[in-house]
């Protein structure tokens, strides 16, 4: 899931501040799981707005925003209320905005940011294993990413900041990949396969715009 | 200093002493010279740190250069925190001319911990691929093996930490290090020579030379934040509350360094002494120890 947070109050009014008639896109996906964007979250940005002066045309949730196809029928099905405003606030990632971009010249004000694709373990907490570098080593690090959950990415870690709690440098609430690595060989009495780690970092698919256009086959 | 270099000391079995200088905020170098200068005939080889503790500071490679132009040996920290694959091999191609023999891999603190928060950290290359891309360039080849007109000629080395835990995950990181070129280590500040003759003895195998980390303590103040927020660094109780009632804690602070100085020579193959801005005491520290002035 691609994980959202939403924007502050004071950075909302700031990106308002210029336009009038406000039309508001949720989505029916993520953003509704995060409470950033689903019909509640549209309900009480249109609060929010209206309080501030702002007129709201009209709004709702789409029920996929980063889908280029369900955006063109969402916005067809309120053509009316869309075509009054001036702005969108948009409460969906930022891929989900980006679709709105190819149907509308209108300003678009985005009221999230997009953190990370994100592991739910409880709604609200989720927690970044992936960082979707299109090199996939995960297997050889025993099920449990390091390019992404090591502060450093470091693919052959550990370093020698852990605390001895096993927790990283960078946090006390965060715990350190390398260590929860050996602990799990360790658990399962095969900490000897530690030393059979050997990742290389490759980085060349993740150059940005990624795009791919053909389902292959494969096998 | 001598003409042996600290490659040739430590090959040959010989104790090494090393230690550490930070670069400056700033242009002006004048600082740097003089500290190296008050401890060039104590010290094998000074370490030149790489933006340290995340913090924007003077280029570790240039200081390097202007040390070995006055001839001092160095050895030239490098971190892949802020320097992609391209970048690290650039600036190691530029070591032999300025006769830097030996390198330092290290990951770097991350920038969270310092003064540019804001800053894209890096880590393109981990340690060990930096070792392996460092003993490949030694080979006369870059990373990708493209051949170098020249080949780099660098000793290498990298660190560890024999406070860390768990101690097995550290020591196997190690031997990973050594598989990829590191043949010696510099380790974090240790604090009791029982303790580190364990770990001197759980990491023989390794074959690699290890230089033990000091610390001079100054305070019991330090030694407490040290135990409190440096992953790895266990100052003794009984230290700190030698420090505490001292009434001359510095003196005492360099008392301690000697001592464990003294004890950690009869077994181990050199130190490695961070005097963080206290770089005029390393003599004094040194010759307490038993060492005397370098000849030559």
């Amino acid at each position: 899931m691609t994980v959202t947070e939403k924007k502050t109050k004071e950075k909302i009014l700031n990106l308002i501040k210029d336009n009038d008639n406000f039309f508001i896109i949720g989505c029916g996906e993520c953003a509704t799981t995060c409470k950033t964007g689903g019909e509640n979250e549209v309900a009480e940005m249109k609060e929010f707005l209206t309080q501030n002066g702002k007129i709201v045309t009209g709004g709702g949730v789409c029920q996929t925003t980063c889908d280029i196809r369900l955006v063109k029928k969402f916005i067809r099905g309120h053509k009316e209320e869309f075509e009054q405003s001036d702005a969108l606030i948009i409460l969906a990632c930022g891929a989900g905005l980006q679709a709105i971009r190819q149907f509308s010249d209108k300003k678009l004000i985005s009221g999230t940011n997009t953190l990370f694709l994100g592991t739910t373990e409880r709604l609200g907490t989720y927690s970044e294993f992936c960082m979707e570098c299109g090199t996939c080593t995960v297997s050889q690090t025993f099920g449990f990413c390091t390019k992404t959950r090591c502060a450093k990415g470091l693919v052959n870690g550990p370093c020698g900041n852990a605390t001895k709690e096993g927790k990283c440098e960078q946090g006390s609430d965060k715990p350190c990949v390398w260590v929860e690595i050996f602990n799990y060989l360790k658990e399962n009495g095969i900490e000897d396969q530690f030393m059979k780690i050997q990742v290389n970092n490759d980085y060349s698919k993740a150059h940005k715009p990624r795009k791919i256009k053909d389902y292959k086959k494969v096998y | 200093m001598e003409t042996k270099t600290l490659k040739q000391r430590l090959e040959n079995g010989e104790f090494a002493i090393t230690a550490e200088i930070f670069p400056p905020k700033g242009t002006d170098v004048s600082g740097v010279y003089e500290k190296a200068g008050l401890i060039k005939d104590w010290v094998h080889a000074v370490n030149i740190t790489d933006n340290q503790r995340a913090v924007v500071r003077y280029s570790s490679l240039a200081l390097c250069a202007l040390l070995e132009k006055r001839g001092i040996e160095t050895v030239y920290q490098l971190t892949v925190r802020d320097r992609n694959r391209l970048a690290l091999q650039s600036d190691l191609l530029a070591t032999r001319e300025f006769d830097i023999k030996n390198v330092i891999a290290l990951s770097g603190d991350l920038p969270l911990l310092g003064d540019h928060k804001e800053a894209k950290p890096v880590y393109d290359l981990d340690t060990i691929g930096l070792l392996e891309c460092i003993d490949t360039m030694n080979n006369g080849k870059d990373l990708n093996g493209h051949t170098l007109n020249r080949e780099t000629d660098l000793y290498l080395g990298a660190v560890c930490n024999p406070g860390y835990i768990p101690m097995e995950l550290q020591i196997m990181t190690m031997e990973k290090k050594v598989k990829a070129g590191a043949k010696f280590f510099q380790t974090q500040a240790v604090y009791s020579a029982e303790h580190y003759k364990e770990f001197v003895d759980k990491t023989e195998y390794l074959g690699a030379k290890i230089l033990a980390g000091i610390l001079p303590l100054k305070s019991a103040r330090m030694a407490r934040f040290m135990n409190k927020n440096v992953p790895g660094i266990d100052v003794p109780e009984p230290l700190i509350e030698l420090m505490e009632k001292s009434p001359d804690p510095i003196q005492d602070g360099i008392k301690i360094a000697a001592d464990l100085i003294a004890e950690i020579k009869e077994f181990a193959p050199g130190i490695h002494v961070m005097a963080i801005n206290f770089e005029e005491k390393i003599p004094d520290i040194l010759s307490a120890a038993g060492f005397k002035k370098l000849p030559g």
